[in-house]
């Protein structure tokens, strides 16, 4: 009984050891290097802020929740900004899902599962997935978006590692009853993303944006674009299987080159271009929407950072016209400033670990408060990422 | 962060309210008392145990002939040793291995018969599908009391033994088995020994459907599937003792199918995944007392030879990514061989040397339409010598082991040198101190060095781990061993341990960390409150991790608290109540804290009781029935493993035949 006791009090002195504080990293003010864009406050980064279920691989905002996909997991959590609430799993898919990209719009979710071939659709508020949508031609769907009058669904058809990609396709949905109306094939193989560029109504046609990775495989030991990549317009005609379709490609790379892979398709607050980021080489692609052209395509991308190692990016677009983002293999962000193409900030640690990845897989940026902003030359951020090896949700805010 | 301070108080605290004197187990720990009547050879509670060849070493000595509840063999019966935890994949005679002090599984060499049969590859030994039928026993090496086992026995060192008894007669068992989530098990024994030697032979069906309910990490209630196995074990061994010359040899065949279940949250992918394996092991060991001697001293020798053949064959007919079929098949064969001096003399002195000599080879192909090979030998030769000089009336022990050894991988050489210093201090006969300094070292396995998949690397420049290692503790026995109790502190840093680790989105490469740490207070007692009601008690604190991380993020899969407690009843004989020659209650409790199931802790799984209670009778002497729940709080929702749900409450039932001739 006595050594119970003491035994007993040894492990509560041995629980009294708490968890330490989370680790915080602070940047300095960053001055503008636009002379059209804005500067940055200080910011204040704290890379665990959230522990997330495995594998999450995109997040959205949706003016008041954060919602972050965890493939790993087959589920949605979400994340409140404005009072820290965290609600794990409040979607989950179902087992065997293996989701890849979702879209929210109009009070549902949609969500592309790669494992199932399906779409699950689920209620914002309930987090209750009220259909899933199986469809034979649904092959390894992987983007997704939504127009007024269409759900747009990305087949890959991946075939394993030495067989590659199959065919691209889009399976399009009429948006009301969710029939499939046609499968339509992409001008290039492993169409990942699609965004949606004006939802249009039932008037009006809407506009999408698909990009077509192309086939990545290892050239040399490194991961290289294959194949060719493309960006595609789509413009809704009345015809459903035959919208006005214009086709950009991108070249697989020179030999010696990782330029390629891009990903998907951020656009500008002014609605004039499209920037994607790359899943092989540290490069920025931009799509000039108004002249219908490359500013920066495979032959001139942006540059942001020099290494020629295995890369991944991915970006979020604000609303100053700052392109925030991720570094999976450094566990950095950058900040691109696209007024006038230029590194804003970065690489901004937002790893705990040195000797091991993090891999920062996604970000999202909230609109800046403007405290203490006299003008919009200051932005005060509120940007939030996730880790998909370290399973947390971080965070970015100007102080 | 904390301060120093901070983390001394954390410590010191906690370690001196547990060693002190006060706690001392006061009553009596008891080896087994028959119920028939006959005095049975071995006690069922781990107790601790000598190795001459460093005899300050933490050992824990674990019966197998009658381990736990039925339907949960040695991976259950190694729970019940401090220091170690076993990680569990699944349900029983699924994968399952042990790590020791915060190590991993890779770090710990596993002999049979002092044999090696850990292969270097791969995520260690698996004691979670090998059977225990004809294993007598399984010694865990806990630290650095594992390096006279050399290089690979960087934490620890497990040892499984068939030691035939020499208590003259035969006895034949048969035993059939039924249980939860399809399981049935058929196995017979014979044994029989004489003056001079003993023989025995042993089989053993057992297969299960193995698919059981559980709750995912969400909550839901799910049903593991392709979860089943089939496994024959064949086992025969046989010893000759004729004085002062002894000479044992042992044949294990261990072979069968297996459903592979994946994560849990995706099974489907796995539905048809298979994993066959056969393994063939023979060991030798003997030996002669005395073979030279003079006045005031005498030369013991003894030695080893083993071999085995294991080869594995996974296949999955739809593989997670692009639906082709994925298999992977691998062979290894090994020669393991050793020789012992051992030289005792007046003047307190007790010296060993020892060579031994090992070659493993090692294939592996890998199948994805194309083929890929890797083809891997490694020969290791090593010289040890230990030396035991007792002092002051032999209360003292000064214990020295250095051990060099030659390592060949291709055309590279490696000369690992390891040893350790050691003591012991004999207070009272019922108390002694004991204390440890090791230096190990393990080489990279050969998956580590040379695996080559589209997203899995292996990484040729990687060092070996090397560590440092330090325990000491008190080991206090009662009067005629009516109690005992031990209770040590550990202290380990390892340098170099290897990882696979993600370098990039897309490749995942074995890699060097550089520093674990870990420490831990470990105890072990037995002692019986009641006449024939023993109670066994084993805690393990480890606190591990990695200074390159956060601070207060523990290693994956260590939980810091592990608690395993047992009682058993024997109500045999109680002529007012059951007179009967077997009537056994017994009841074991185990508890484990939250462990991290990622490198982060991101992911953890909560604390958890597992109860298992279980009656054996026996209404005629030459019947046994046994009867066992376990999990009995029936906790659905406990993984060792991500998404790896272990099973929740099952029964068991057997019946034991036995003939017996005993003089």
């Amino acid at each position: 009984m006595r050594y119970g006791v003491i035994m007993i009090s040894g492990l509560l002195a041995l629980s009294a050891c708490g968890p330490a504080s989370p680790i915080e990293v602070l940047i300095p003010d960053t001055p503008a290097v636009c002379e059209e864009g804005p500067a940055l406050t200080s910011l204040e980064i704290t890379p665990q802020a959230q522990a997330i279920a495995e594998q999450a691989n995109h997040m959205l905002h949706d003016g008041e929740h954060i919602w972050i996909l965890e493939s790993g997991a087959n589920t949605v959590s979400r994340f409140r900004p404005s009072d820290g609430r965290f609600q794990p799993a409040f979607v989950d898919l179902g087992n065997d899902r293996g989701p890849y990209d979702f879209v929210i719009d109009a009070g549902q979710g949609f969500v592309t599962n790669y494992l199932s071939n399906t779409v699950s659709i689920y209620d914002t508020t309930s987090g209750e997935v009220v259909r899933e949508l199986d469809d034979s031609r649904l092959v390894d769907p992987s983007g997704v978006a939504v127009t007024a009058r269409h759900l747009y669904v990305s087949n890959v058809e991946y075939l394993g590692p030495d067989r590659g990609w199959g065919e691209g396709s889009i399976v399009v949905f009429e948006r009301e009853t969710f029939e499939v109306i046609d499968v339509i094939a992409t001008h290039a193989p492993n169409p990942q993303y699609i965004t949606t560029l004006d939802p249009g109504s039932e008037d009006e046609p809407g506009q999408i944006a698909i990009v077509s990775t192309g086939a990545l495989g290892l050239v040399d030991g490194r991961y290289v674009q294959t194949s060719m990549a493309a960006v595609e317009l789509w413009t809704e005609s009345d015809d459903p299987i035959a919208p006005a379709r214009e086709v950009f490609e991108l070249p697989p790379p020179p030999a010696g080159s990782r330029v390629g892979g891009p990903g998907r398709a951020l656009v500008s607050p002014d609605g004039a271009s499209l920037y994607m980021t790359s899943a092989t080489a540290p490069v920025i692609f931009e799509l000039d929407l108004e002249q219908r052209a490359w500013s920066h395509g495979a032959d001139a991308p942006l540059v942001l950072y020099e290494d020629d190692s295995d890369t991944l990016h991915s970006g979020v677009l604000d609303a100053h016209g700052l392109l925030w983002i991720t570094s999976f293999n450094q566990d950095a962000i950058y900040v691109w400033d696209t007024s006038c193409d230029a590194l804003l900030a970065g690489p901004i640690p937002v790893g705990v670990a040195d000797e091991e990845l993090e891999g920062p897989i996604a970000i999202t940026s909230l609109p800046a408060t403007g405290q203490g902003n006299d003008s919009q030359d200051v932005i005060q951020p509120e940007v939030y990422f996730i880790t998909s090896l370290s399973k947390q949700l971080g965070t970015i805010e100007g102080i | 962060m904390k301060s120093s301070t901070q983390n001394i108080a954390c410590w010191v605290l906690p370690i001196m309210l547990l060693i002190s004197p006060s706690n001392i187990l006061p009553a009596y720990g008891q080896e087994d008392v028959a119920s028939d009547g006959k005095v049975e050879t071995r006690g069922t509670a781990p107790d601790s145990v000598e190795d001459a060849r460093l005899p300050s070493g933490f050992v824990t000595r674990i019966p197998l002939d009658e381990v736990g509840p039925a339907g949960d063999g040695l991976a259950s019966a190694l729970e019940r040793a401090p220091g170690v935890y076993v990680r569990r994949q699944s349900s029983f005679g699924q994968p399952a291995y042990i790590q020791v002090r915060g190590g991993n599984p890779r770090q710990v060499v596993v002999l049979l018969n002092g044999v090696r049969v850990k292969v270097p590859t791969g995520l260690g030994f698996d004691v979670g599908s090998l059977a225990v039928s004809g294993l007598d026993e399984a010694r865990v090496y806990r630290g650095g009391s594992g390096v006279i086992h050399g290089a690979g026995a960087l934490t620890g060192a497990l040892e499984l033994r068939a030691a035939p008894t020499y208590r003259e007669g035969w006895e034949m068992r048969g035993r059939a088995l039924t249980g939860s989530f399809g399981t049935t098990e058929f196995g017979a024994r014979a044994e029989g020994s004489n003056e001079a030697g003993s023989a025995r032979i042993v089989v053993n069906r057992r297969q299960s459907d193995g698919d059981f309910p559980f709750i995912d990490a969400q909550g839901v209630a799910a049903d593991r599937v392709n979860n089943g196995h089939d496994r024959l074990h064949l086992l025969a061994s046989g010893a000759w003792d004729g004085g002062g010359r002894y000479l044992g040899a042992t044949v294990l065949l261990d072979t069968g199918v297996s459903g592979v279940a994946g994560p849990s949250e995706f099974q489907q992918t796995f539905g048809e995944a298979t994993f066959r394996e056969r393994r063939l092991i023979a060991t030798s060991d003997g030996g002669a007392r005395g073979v030279l001697s003079g006045d005031g001293w005498a030369l013991d020798f003894d030695r080893v030879f083993g071999m085995q053949y294991r080869r594995q064959d996974y296949r999955n007919d739809e593989a997670i990514l692009g639906g082709q079929p994925f298999e992977t098949h691998a062979s290894s064969v090994g020669i393991d061989s050793g020789a012992n001096f051992s030289l005792y003399t007046d003047a307190g002195n007790f010296a060993r040397v020892a060579v031994s000599a090992r070659r493993e080879a090692y294939t592996t192909l890998e199948e994805i339409d194309g083929v890929e090979r890797l083809d891997v030998r490694r020969s290791t030769l090593g010289a040890a010598i230990s030396d035991e000089q007792l002092l002051l009336d032999d209360k003292l022990s000064l214990i020295g082991v250095a051990r060099l050894e030659r390592l060949k991988q291709d055309s590279d050489i490696t000369f690992p040198r390891t040893g350790a210093l050691g003591a012991i201090y004999r207070a009272k006969p019922w108390i002694e101190f004991r204390g440890n300094f090791a230096r190990t070292w393990r080489p990279p396995d050969f998956d580590e060095l040379y695996i080559e998949t589209e997203f899995i690397r292996g990484n040729p420049e990687l060092e070996p781990e090397r560590a440092w290692l330090g325990d000491a503790g008190i080991t206090l026995r009662a009067k005629e061993e009516r109690a005992r109790a031990e209770i040590v502190s550990f202290w380990g840093r390892t340098y170099d341990q290897i990882l696979f680790l993600p370098v990039s989105a897309y490749v995942i490469e074995a890699r060097n960390l550089e520093q674990v740490n870990s420490a831990g207070i470990e105890f072990l007692g037995a002692f019986s409150p009641l006449a024939r009601t023993p109670l066994s008690l084993s805690y393990t604190l480890t606190d591990a991790r990695r200074p390159t991380l956060p601070d207060r993020v523990p290693l994956p899969n260590q939980p810091r608290h592990r608690l395993e407690a047992m009682a058993r009843a024997d109500l045999s004989q109680m002529e007012r109540l059951f007179n009967i020659p077997k009537l056994q209650l017994e009841t074991r409790a185990s508890w484990r804290s939250e462990i991290a199931l990622d490198n982060f802790a991101s992911q953890t799984n909560p604390a958890w009781w597992r109860v298992d209670v279980g009656v054996v009778v026996s209404p005629v002497s030459w019947l046994r029935l046994r009867a066992d729940g376990t999990n009995l709080l029936d906790h659905r929702r406990a993984v060792d493993g991500l998404q790896r749900p272990l099973p929740g409450r099952a029964f068991f039932v057997s019946m034991e035949f036995v003939a017996e001739a005993i003089p």
